[in-house]
């Protein structure tokens, strides 16, 4: 019989530290165990204790020895079966200030701002050649940016080299004449004729990354030639912001990733393993920040939204409301909850403006992702339009949700995704450390998706109609393996939950009115759904994009109260 | 067994207050290990160039591109002062590029001289008076004293040092303040500010600081554009400042106070310096922040919001809360009368 082959996955958060154990021992890699601690970052302002009890919680739980008896250090195994290996991930900290530098807006920026969104960066400054900004100008506004990392492309590869040899001048003189407690980061990504010239006017500094053009010929954009140099940019601004991290990073022998990024790679795996030509997507909305990854046609777009003051937020969550609040209200919570971000609501009004500004984070941050990539297929009057499968759920306000049809139902108000799409619910938060651990064992991404790790939420079928609400829509049969099948008709402004029983059992012949879409490529055109045992079953979602609500504020609350009722069990 | 790394807050009468100074980028500490400083003195500067210029040669000076170089008088990295000649073009009609102000040749390139102009110093400034008890190398210090402290949730980053008063907020006809008078050069205490107009009679009345208790967004949105510095003590919305924090306030009425902007690692803060009772024993006095029983905590969230009790009881099993979740409760007396039970993540440990 072969020996038990381990991986260790560590994730540091802002709030706490996570640590997942996953095995072969069934024959296929799957979940064992996993462990959480507070982050020790807030109490001993370092990461390294907090990583060491969680991994100690995770030997505990799991009854497997992952410390060398007697020892501070791991027990990796060189011979067969034991722990092999291990990833990490980091989302703790601050993102990193980011100066963008480019030949023109709408090529080389645009392409960087998809870049550095992927690694979590903040953009504070874009510079571009063709701006009006002369070179005085131009080094004023780096010298005050005060930036973390630069990062300048731009020119195809038998393009100009002057503009680009001129932007690295620039952030030369500021790399050496600005002081700083820690130098920045310069990545370049632009125009390989110029990467000689990169090189020299830094001295081979070790702050400097080069790497490939990201846009080689007009037209075209791969971002993965810039991924390892962005990440070396990115592990040497967090080694200098988060102590100790250096220090987990030996102990697991492996290198930091950002949590983004790393679940930006099981995307991309996912959307290439997809059949049906959808693309895949994972929505992480945590008590700080929500974060959106979409993979999409070769694609792979994330985005961090981290706006815990935004009372525009309060003004988009007041809609969702289902009971009639003051916006004051909405606003003070929201305000007081980013002075406590770990807040529970106790009483049912703090539940309700919780709930609402999810949905509110939720298409905040959808809207952000479609600015960055229009390929995402997003749009704020719309809904998610293009077509998304799974999409997967993740972070505390999901998990945390007293009943996972509450989970459900933010996620669609908030994505109001268009056609069918199924949801799925990452209950142990593993997908980015899955990420982390894919350059070991490709297989181990794949077989432990496969276990079940997921939770499946359920199936919505968003109906495109532009029926007046009331009128009917859409026609169903619903096929139980019974003598009968049952018909349901669902009029505009309904939402509608069928329960399933297993694939075997459930199917739904879906009949549109001919003015009606729902995802099978045409308006009135109908076909079969075989309908997966979910924990809320499928969603009939034929409320209208964008969400059909009442003007009057009590009539919305009962409205959404309503919905809210029909999808619990 | 107490739960470990909880939120803490720092409400007391006296205590002994260590705070950390220290610059944003590396520079020069300027004070030593028990020096004495007051309030806006230097702890410790970085110089920077306070701008750059690029100046193009050839086409100022009408020069061929291949002759440029020669006609440059410095070199990259040279320094040169005010007046110094940069670049000169000979002849007849000979053109010069002189220096307006001290500085360093930072890059020649394409015909072109960039130079970083000037200095200007960025400075961390003692926010009160005390005594170095620690030098960060290259950074800051810390600065230590005694006094009553109250630690803010939420504040400006503008700093600040007054009289405490704690004017009405009456309006008279011509809505203005009525107190105008006692305010003008005082740092205000006002345990709700709810309208944003009352925020400009106070600014317009001469105030150099706010100290508040509960704010509504309004007032938030309206700080969040002023130049007063202000301390946050309670939360937004309907938000009870609590008595403790209230008396330890009461105490500082009328006394210099020091509204101390937030550090990494420290909250902002509101002191009033009261070195003599400051015991001496209270110097090395560590607090625990575990929550045990005894402890004394703020609770947030309604409908407790503000209110602080006593930890009587750390209970193991986690628990249905009113709204469905699982939380891990903690029981706290707020009255004699009155216990309730409270997710841990809603509360914060009193230290004093």
């Amino acid at each position: 019989m072969l020996s038990t082959t381990y991986y260790l996955g560590v994730e540091i958060g802002a709030k706490h530290t996570r640590a997942w154990l996953f095995d072969n021992r069934a024959g296929s890699f799957e979940l064992r165990d996993s462990a959480v601690v507070n982050s020790s970052l807030g109490d001993s302002g370092e990461v390294a204790s907090g990583v060491r009890a969680a991994i100690q919680a995770l030997q505990n739980n799991a009854e497997v020895e992952l410390f060398a008896q007697g020892s501070q250090k791991l027990a990796f195994s060189m011979t067969e079966g034991g722990l092999k290996g291990a990833g990490l991930t980091v989302s703790a900290g601050n993102l990193p200030r980011t100066v963008l530098v480019g030949v023109s807006e709408t090529y080389s920026l645009a392409a960087l701002r998809r870049l550095a969104a992927l690694f979590g960066c903040e953009v504070i400054l874009t510079i571009h050649q063709q701006d009006e900004l002369n070179a005085t100008a131009q080094l004023s506004r780096m010298m005050a940016s005060n930036a973390d990392l630069f990062v300048v492309a731009g020119g195809s590869n038998q393009g100009a080299t002057k503009p680009i040899q001129s932007a690295l001048d620039n952030i030369r003189i500021i790399y050496e004449n600005m002081p700083r407690v820690v130098k920045p980061q310069v990545v370049y990504t632009g125009n390989e004729a110029c990467i000689a010239d990169a090189q020299a006017a830094f001295e081979g500094s070790p702050d400097v990354h080069i790497a490939g053009n990201i846009q080689p010929e007009i037209g075209l954009e791969d971002q993965t030639v810039a991924w390892r140099a962005m990440l070396k940019a990115w592990q040497r601004i967090k080694r200098a912001e988060l102590p100790g991290l250096d220090e987990v990073e030996r102990l697991l022998t492996a290198q930091a990733q950002p949590t983004i990024f790393a679940a930006g790679r099981v995307m991309r795996l996912l959307d290439q393993m997809n059949p049906n030509g959808k693309g895949v997507m994972a929505l992480d909305l945590g008590q700080t920040e929500a974060r959106v990854v979409a993979a999409r046609k070769d694609q792979l777009t994330g985005q961090i939204s981290r706006d815990e003051k935004d009372l525009s937020l309060a003004k988009d969550a007041h809609q969702y409301l289902s009971q009639p609040l003051d916006q004051e209200l909405v606003e003070a919570y929201l305000l007081n909850k980013s002075l406590m971000p770990d807040m529970v609501p106790s009483t049912l009004d703090e539940l309700t403006i919780e709930q609402a500004l999810a949905r509110a984070k939720i298409s905040q941050v959808f809207k952000k992702v479609q600015e960055l990539n229009p390929i995402v297929g997003y749009q704020h009057w719309h809904g998610l339009n293009d077509p998304y499968e799974p999409i997967i759920l993740s972070g505390e306000i999901f998990c945390n949700a007293s009943e996972i049809s509450q989970a459900l139902l933010m996620a669609v108000d908030g994505i109001q995704p268009c056609g069918i799409t199924t949801f799925v619910l990452d209950q142990y938060q593993v997908t980015p450390v899955l990420g982390a651990l894919a350059e070991f064992e490709p297989m181990l991404v794949v077989q432990v998706i496969d276990s079940g790790v997921y939770e499946s939420l359920g199936t919505v079928v968003g109906v495109d109609s532009p029926e007046k609400a009331g009128k009917k829509v859409l026609e169903i049969e619903v096929d139980e393996n019974l003598p009968e099948r049952r018909r349901l008709t669902i009029l505009k402004g309904e939402l509608k939950r069928i329960e399933t029983f297993g694939a075997e059992k459930t199917s739904l012949y879906f009949s549109p009115t001919s003015s009606s879409e729902v995802g099978m490529g045409l308006r009135g055109l109908g076909g079969w759904l075989r309908a997966y045992d979910t924990q809320v079953g499928v969603v009939i979602d034929a409320r209208g994009r964008p969400l059909e609500l009442a003007s009057d504020a009590v009539l919305r609350a009962k409205q959404l109260g309503d919905w809210a009722w029909e999808l619990s069990k | 067994m107490g739960i470990k790394q909880m939120k803490t807050i720092r409400i007391s009468k006296h205590c002994q207050v260590l705070c950390l100074v220290q610059l944003q980028k590396p520079g020069t500490v300027l004070v030593l290990t028990g020096d004495g400083v007051k309030r806006g003195d230097v702890i410790a500067e970085s110089k920077l160039p306070e701008r750059f210029l690029v100046y193009d040669v050839v086409n100022q000076l009408k020069l061929e591109p291949q002759q440029v170089e020669k006609h440059i008088h410095r070199q990259v990295g040279e320094t040169f002062n005010a007046g110094d000649v940069i670049a000169q073009k000979p002849g007849m009609f000979s053109r010069l590029f002189r220096a307006r102000q001290n500085g360093k040749v930072v890059s020649i390139r394409d015909g072109k001289i960039v130079l970083a102009l000037g200095g200007t110093s960025e400075t961390a400034l003692a926010p009160f008076p005390g005594v170095i008890t620690e030098l960060i190398h290259g950074r800051g210090a810390v600065i230590a004293t005694g006094g009553a402290v109250v630690e803010g949730v939420l504040a400006s980053t503008g700093e600040t040092a007054g009289e405490l008063v704690f004017p009405s907020l009456e309006l008279d006809r011509r809505k203005r303040l009525a107190d105008a008078d006692t305010v003008k050069g005082k740092i205000c205490f006002c345990e709700t500010l709810n309208h944003p107009q009352l925020l400009t009679v106070l600014a317009e009345a001469g105030a150099i600081g706010l100290v508040l208790g509960s704010i509504s967004p309004d007032v938030y949105t309206s700080l969040r554009n002023s130049d007063l510095p202000w301390l946050l003590l309670g939360g937004f919305g309907m938000v009870e400042l609590d008595s403790l924090t209230l008396s330890v306030v009461e105490t500082m009425k009328d006394e210099t106070v020091y509204l101390v902007r937030a550090q990494v690692g420290q909250p902002a803060m509101l002191l009033c310096i009261k070195d003599n009772e400051t015991e001496a024993q209270d110097l090395f006095k560590q607090q625990k922040t575990d929550l045990e029983v005894g402890s004394k905590v703020k609770l947030w969230g309604q409908p407790y919001e503000g209110r602080i009790g006593e930890v009587v009881e750390l209970p193991e099993e986690l628990e249905e809360s009113a709204c469905g979740g699982s939380i891990t409760p903690v029981v706290v007396r707020l009255t004699e009368e009155l216990i309730v039970r409270v997710p841990v993540e809603n509360l914060m440990k009193i230290l004093d």
